[in-house]
């Protein structure tokens, strides 16, 4: 492809160059310079700083040979203005598990993005992914073989298992119940028939989160939230407490006033919890990571039917089992997964995720569909109206059915 | 096109194994750590069992950023990381650090470079976002103008940690919502306010029954005009929601006048202290202003600035507004109440307050 | 492996792409529809889920049917000229 040097005019988005923050407009004029479809983008960008709307057309069929997902196809809607980015794709790569990463196997990376596309990514997208932004589709094969020949795939699109994501987990963090990073790739290995063929109603996200501050927002944004929890005591140093009272921690105010379940009382010597009244919120252990930590049982709670607003509505994840062993290889989740897969994929209308699935037919025969008994720990409170669906009742001669 | 024919084609073989990512400290040291401590606003030590640390550094991103800019990154991670680095869910970059001498050169460098280090404890971190006008058919604004806008102006908040609690924003740019927005402190969300077109092409373009069926308050009928079929829209009825338009390129609701954004508060995912909330209408609309928003920029900084100074020490936004209640968000903010914040969409009424609980 | 006491696998792969081909432009059509499909016309017995399953990988492999995207959802299509939707 033929450089073009000639600048383009950007008096609106070089407004945002300026200011502290890093400016994506000098990200992407930065390519522009080198790369002229980092320059039409620049070109059709000011265009809709100019006016007020996107010029970015619906997406069509595009992708790599034998995969249902993974690509985005992304069409300018002034292809004669901006003939570089006519056909602007984005490619989604499976990102690896806390999304670790060396710097060797990012720039390989680079290197193939550099000369088969735009130049610009995301690092990263909102379900996890690396994307890469912008290319044709001519660049798909060479770029899924060079990348798939260093090791990396495509992520998930349209109806399918969309990339698993995780928190840093144990690999940094003193809080995982346990670990995120491999269920993580653990699942994604196991499903990536489902998750490069569209077999599903809709999409399905899967978030592990390794404790209950959920950093991977799994609560809001996962059909499926993995999230770590522990039974039993908190463990705590006496001692450490001591020095963080002593450091200037007002332990009766910041930790024992903000306890939501008051399970904390403090003489300024010992730091007492009535562990049967905690709610495993993290307050304390956040605050107090020195002297507290989870308690050494240790699981995941698994959380069922978050989504975004449309259209019902947004949901939260509810809760579906409230501990689970999380260990190797994990058979117990799997089965569950695939039931509910199962399920949905029977019942399932197009475009409806789990979460409004359940809506429609019930948590009760939900639950009756998975043989999954129902427990206190499932709602925030029992139903308050009277409109009960009874399914026993007596026959006149007293057999009770 | 090069011929890349000696290389075979793989297909299945999943993302490469995290492990073969870890740092040599973080491996020997996988799930053992004790603790972690905040060193400074952007500096993490983690401390394992075995008394070995890890440090990370974490810089800010744009999240959209060139191959020169990785590029850079991994130099910085090659000279003071033995090249290990990892991502944050809110697109910050964290360099990992086995020797403590390396910080604030590693610091000086980042800085050098124009990008900021923060983002821990009690801060603003990155603004979780979506492509808008950079990569979208749907939006209702743009993001990374919005972001940049808005990070330019709380960009203090980034690199100290002098917040009551964490501050989360996140910003969608329509009501699609790719990203966690829904459960923000401060959630940023651009929404349409005018009714489908309908193109004359439309039925060429779109199944009629798939796209009435795709209105969820059923404002789309279908119809006849000039003896052609396609569908019509009941104004009255439409929220704007632009399912439509997902079903059916022959609607959009793109409108450059009407489309803007809308600000909302008080949600949380985390489990500490509250339960996981929603975020709920602050402001039902901005107007689109681009290249830099300055009426979104200036009210989400008021919303920041009237929460730092009333909160208490631990409560996020949606705590603080709990304990002071909604009358007093709305008059300490300055922000009108309207009747758009009352809702009228499916169980509304359960939003509604049946307490004599309130401030006058 | 498809089940050899049932339909021969070309044959399958024939009444699918068959199915797919007359519903272009119609009627979207995923995975699971062509699975109910074909079990329905050819039986229980004759066809499962499964040799449904290895029929629309070995069509889509061989690039005979694609995947396709729209309208927010995933479906199986005849390869056509790729695209989006007409000007506006």
């Amino acid at each position: 492809m033929a450089n073009e040097t000639k600048k383009t005019s950007t008096p609106l988005l070089d407004e945002l160059e300026k200011g502290k923050w890093p400016s994506f407009v000098k990200e992407i004029k930065k390519m522009a310079d080198k790369n002229p479809r980092a320059k039409d983008l620049l070109g059709q960008l000011e265009q809709s700083y100019k006016d007020k709307v996107t010029h970015w057309k619906h997406g069509g069929l595009v992708g790599v040979r034998g995969y249902g997902g993974g690509v985005i196809g992304r069409y300018s809607d002034s292809p004669d203005k901006f003939p570089n980015v006519a056909h602007f794709h984005t490619i989604r790569i499976n990102q690896p598990s806390g999304w670790f990463y060396t710097s060797k196997a990012l720039r390989e990376i680079c290197d193939v993005w550099e000369q088969h596309g735009s130049g610009l990514t995301n690092m990263h997208g909102s379900t996890g992914d690396l994307v890469l932004l912008g290319t044709s589709t001519d660049n798909l094969e060479p770029i899924f073989t060079k990348l798939t020949n260093k090791g990396w795939d495509l992520g998930g699109s349209g109806s399918v298992l969309r990339t698993p994501s995780c928190c840093a987990g144990p690999a940094r963090c003193e809080f995982a119940c346990y670990d995120t990073l491999d269920l993580t790739y653990d699942l994604t290995q196991a499903y990536q028939d489902v998750l490069h063929r569209p077999q599903f109603p809709y999409k399905w996200k899967f978030k592990m989160s390794g404790c209950p501050n959920d950093c991977v927002a799994s609560v809001a944004r996962a059909d499926m939230s993995i999230i770590g929890i522990w039974k039993g005591d908190i463990q705590v140093d006496q001692e450490a407490v001591r020095a963080y009272a002593k450091s200037g921690v007002d332990v009766q105010s910041e930790i024992c006033d903000l306890c939501p379940t008051k399970c904390m009382s403090w003489d300024g010597k010992d730091l007492k919890i009535v562990n049967k009244w905690c709610n495993k919120c993290m307050h304390c252990i956040n605050a107090m990571p020195k002297a507290l930590r989870p308690g050494k049982e240790r699981g995941a709670a698994i959380l069922i039917g978050a989504k975004a607003p449309i259209l019902q509505g947004a949901q939260m994840s509810s809760v579906l089992v409230p501990f689970m062993k999380m260990e190797p290889p994990y058979k117990e989740l799997k089965d569950l997964v695939e039931k509910i897969w199962d399920f949905w994929g029977e019942y399932g209308k197009n475009r409806e995720r789990i979460g409004e699935l359940i809506q429609r037919v019930g948590m009760g025969q939900f639950l009756e569909a998975l043989e999954i008994e129902p427990k206190p720990q499932m709602v925030a409170n029992p139903r308050t109206n009277p409109f009960i669906f009874y399914e026993e009742y007596f026959e006149e001669e007293g057999e009770q059915k | 096109m090069e011929s890349v024919q000696a290389e075979q084609r793989r297909t299945d073989i999943g993302p490469p194994k995290y492990d073969q990512f870890l740092h040599p400290v973080i491996k020997k040291n996988y799930g053992k750590w004790k603790y972690h401590e905040i060193v400074k606003p952007g500096v993490l030590v983690h401390v394992s069992d075995t008394g070995d640390k890890i440090y990370t550094v974490r810089m800010g991103s744009p999240r959209l950023i060139n191959v020169d800019t990785i590029r850079m990154v991994c130099d910085l991670a090659d000279k003071y990381c033995d090249g290990y680095l990892r991502f944050t869910s809110r697109h910050n970059v964290e360099f990992l650090l086995a020797d403590q001498s390396k910080i604030d050169p590693l610091i000086n460098e980042i800085e050098a470079n124009g990008y900021p280090v923060g983002g821990t404890g009690k801060s603003i971190t990155n603004i979780v976002h979506t492509q808008g006008w950079v990569h979208c058919h749907t939006p209702a604004t743009d993001a990374s103008g919005i972001v940049k806008a808005v990070m330019d102006e709380l960009y203090d908040y980034f690199k100290t940690m002098k917040l009551p609690a964490k501050l989360r924003i996140a910003l969608a740019c329509c009501l699609n919502m790719c990203g966690a927005v829904h459960c923000s402190d401060i959630a940023i969300l651009g929404v349409h306010r005018r009714p489908p077109k309908i193109l004359p092409n439309l039925n060429k373009l779109c199944e009629i029954p798939t796209t009435v069926a795709a209105c969820p308050t059923g404002a789309i009928a279908p119809a006849v005009v000039d003896g052609v079929q396609t569908v019509e829209v009941n104004e009255e009825k439409c929220m704007f929601c632009g399912n439509c338009y997902t079903m059916c390129p022959a609607m959009p609701l793109a409108n450059s006048l009407n489309d803007g954004v809308s600000i909302w508060v008080g949600g949380k995912v985390s489990n500490a202290r509250h339960a996981p909330m929603f975020s709920k209408l602050a402001i039902p609309y901005l107007p689109n202003n681009p290249p830099r928003w300055p009426e979104v920029v200036n009210a989400v900084k008021n919303i920041v600035e009237v929460y730092a100074k009333d909160a208490k020490k631990y409560e996020r936004v949606g705590e603080w507004i709990e304990r002071i209640g909604w009358p007093r968000f709305f008059s300490m903010t300055g922000i009108e109440f309207t009747k758009y914040h009352i809702d009228d969409y499916r169980f509304a009424a359960t939003t509604f307050n049946t307490s004599t609980h309130f401030t006058l | 492996m498809a089940d050899l006491s049932g339909v021969p696998m070309d044959e399958l792969q024939n009444e699918i792409f068959k199915m797919v081909q007359e519903d272009m432009g119609k009627k979207q059509l995923k995975a699971k529809d062509i699975t109910n499909a074909m079990i329905q016309k050819f039986g229980e017995d004759k066809c499962s889920k499964e040799s449904c399953k290895e029929a629309i990988r070995t069509l889509i492999d061989s690039g005979r049917l694609v995947y396709g995207y729209f309208g927010g959802s995933s479906s199986i299509q005849v390869p056509h000229k790729e695209g989006s939707e007409p000007d506006k």
